[in-house]
């Protein structure tokens, strides 16, 4: 049992680790928190729930879509804020146009939730059985993690972004074409969205609703603390932690007497949690400075 | 030393004014000062971390919902009078505030704003495992708070509260609390370095934002009778606060007035024609606002005051 949740957890964890990259990428380049990022996941969800009701693709076959739109919304969402001379604002935007598509999407969707009956049987061995298509999703999932290793680092964009990351100003200084790079890069983001938001829909059989954004975004903020904002690489780490904590919390919280329903519970340890890493260190368990 | 006459603030003193007055004349008057001073009073406090120190506080809602359940817990657990049992429970949310503020307060940028993000997202979760404060169901407060009030005096606290943040903002940006503060938001290094106590300064801001926010959450009970984590700690309080602040003007006495106005008739108004859409016409306002005009309302005014100065 303890095994078998440990496993769905590292599955998880691999996925939240793609969905906050892209939340890390954007906070590295524009230096903005893009609170909208969890809502383009709820986004990616819908569209690989819309497919399978239509036209019967899963949610594997139906990313090329999800990619498309992804890069889609990531284009019009850059074009909507580049505009904003205040970085304040901007943060406040962002959070508005997070809330503008929860609402948008329970409005035109219900706030029902929706998911896929998706199955290709189980595999088993002894006590633990783990469903195909989770194996399915997380060998997509480690392969787009590695194409995103490749881009960033043997790419010229790749080169250019994290240049730009580090410093702005030394990366225009060199010919490097920021507002273009940091364009792409929000693109990105947004495609890492709806591929995280496509293969999110696999692993949660109640479905998503508008609102899980919202849920979500706590723990991408968790996660990319703990991994040091601005490093992507550190957010695949800080995923694993809180998938396998995800997974784990039901089970540890048990035993304690006061606590009648450990689901509900977690989200209030999150925040503990957080205020441990900053009390403890501020930079990120992996943050650089 | 000369006195200057600040406009903004004349006019913040007249808005209260003719609040005041508007309150006298009828029933229903009064009803509408009510939920336009708890209005205001959510975007003063937005207005003082955001406007004047340059902290982004988006768990407003949490600390209006601590507000309501500190004042729940007060009004049930000790035998007092809802009026004194009122500024008990605001000291509490003032505390509450403070011990987490000493927490965030260090941390500049994204961290603070996820800290306060992550407190309105994680209290209610709390709450709900918590029997004695009515778990996930919540509570009718109605039979807690409902026969001993007289609604004349709810409004003078509320009225008090309001008035008193206008005038300690007043106070703060004129004293060397203030310059601080604009040196804190300005380059925090920098101002750490001049001899500006950081933590010090923003813990003030804090507090009292954090203490009006108390008189609010928990003044709010007599009208709601209904008290759940999700309805107390709803997001729906912080997105208030940001129309009211970007239409308004950041960082100005008279922009949460301006902005308080337009949002209550504009949320009048959709409560007519397409209840159901509030929110999402409040985002869009937000971003066009935060995109066209980020100083607001009366920081337009300024700007066609200094333009027209100029001409002259």
């Amino acid at each position: 049992m303890l095994l078998q949740q440990l496993i769905f957890g590292i599955m998880i964890a691999a996925l939240y680790g793609l969905a906050s990259m892209g939340f890390s990428l954007v906070a590295g380049i524009m230096r903005i928190i893009n609170f909208a990022h969890p809502d383009l996941l709820s986004l990616g969800a819908y569209t690989a729930y819309w497919l399978w009701v239509f036209i019967g693709f899963d949610p594997i076959r139906g990313l090329p879509v999800s990619i498309v739109l992804g890069l889609i919304a990531g284009l019009l969402l850059f074009n909507l804020i580049k505009k904003s001379i205040s970085p304040d604002v901007l943060l406040l935007i962002t959070f508005s146009v997070g809330i503008i598509l929860e609402e948008g999407m329970r409005l035109v969707w219900s706030p029902n939730y929706r998911g896929i009956s998706w199955s290709l049987g189980v595999i088993a061995f002894s006590a633990i059985s783990v469903p195909v298509t989770y194996l399915v999703g997380f060998i997509v999932n480690i392969t787009i993690i590695g194409c995103l290793y490749l881009i960033l680092y043997k790419t010229y964009f790749g080169r250019a972004l994290r240049a730009v990351s580090i410093d702005p100003e030394a990366a225009a200084l060199c010919g490097v074409d920021v507002t273009s790079i940091r364009r792409n890069g929000f693109a990105l983001s947004s495609i890492l969205a709806f591929v995280g938001g496509s293969l999110l829909l696999i692993y949660l059989p109640v479905g998503i609703n508008p609102y899980y954004g919202q849920t979500f975004l706590a723990k991408s903020i968790i996660i990319v603390t703990l991994g040091g904002i601005a490093n992507p690489w550190g957010a695949l780490i800080g995923g694993v932690v809180v998938g396998v904590f995800d997974q784990m919390v039901p089970l540890l919280l048990r035993g304690i007497p006061f606590v009648k329903e450990p689901f509900s519970f977690a989200p209030f340890l999150y925040f503990v949690i957080f205020l441990c890493i900053l009390a403890i260190r501020p930079q990120g368990i992996l943050g650089r400075r | 030393m000369t006195m200057k006459i600040n406009p903004s603030f004349c006019a913040s003193l007249c808005a209260y004014a003719i609040l005041f007055i508007y309150s006298l004349t009828s029933g229903v008057a009064k009803e509408l000062t009510y939920s336009i001073l708890l209005t205001l009073i959510n975007a003063q406090a937005f207005n003082l971390a955001l406007g004047y120190s340059g902290l982004i506080n988006l768990g407003q809602a949490g600390f209006l919902g601590i507000g309501s359940y500190a004042f729940y817990a007060v009004i049930s657990l000790l035998p007092i009078n809802p009026y004194i049992a009122v500024v008990l429970s605001s000291f509490i949310t003032l505390a509450i505030a403070v011990s987490i503020g000493y927490f965030l307060a260090r941390f500049r940028g994204f961290l603070f704003v996820f800290g306060t993000m992550i407190l309105a997202a994680g209290v209610p979760y709390l709450i709900m495992g918590l029997d004695i404060l009515g778990g996930a169901e919540g509570i009718l407060t109605y039979k807690d708070l409902g026969p001993f009030y007289d609604f004349d005096i709810i409004l003078a606290i509320l009225f008090l509260t309001s008035l008193l943040t206008t005038i300690l903002t007043f106070i703060i940006v004129k004293s060397r609390l203030g310059y601080s503060l604009k040196a804190i938001r300005d380059d925090e290094d920098a101002a750490a370095t001049s001899g500006v106590n950081v933590l010090r300064s923003k813990l003030i801001v804090f507090a009292i934002s954090a203490f009006a926010l108390g008189v609010a959450g928990g003044l709010r009970l007599f009208k709601v009778n209904y008290l759940s984590p999700s309805t107390a700690f709803s997001m729906a309080f912080t997105i208030e606060a940001l129309v009211v602040i970007l239409t308004g003007g950041p960082g100005s006495l008279i922009g949460p007035f301006i902005g308080t106005l337009l949002y209550q008739i504009l949320k009048d108004i959709l409560m007519r024609t397409v209840p159901g859409l509030q929110l999402l016409v409040f985002g869009v306002i937000v971003v066009i606002m935060g995109l066209s005009t980020p100083e607001g309302i009366a920081g337009l005014l300024k700007r066609i005051k200094s333009l027209r100065d100029v001409e002259v």
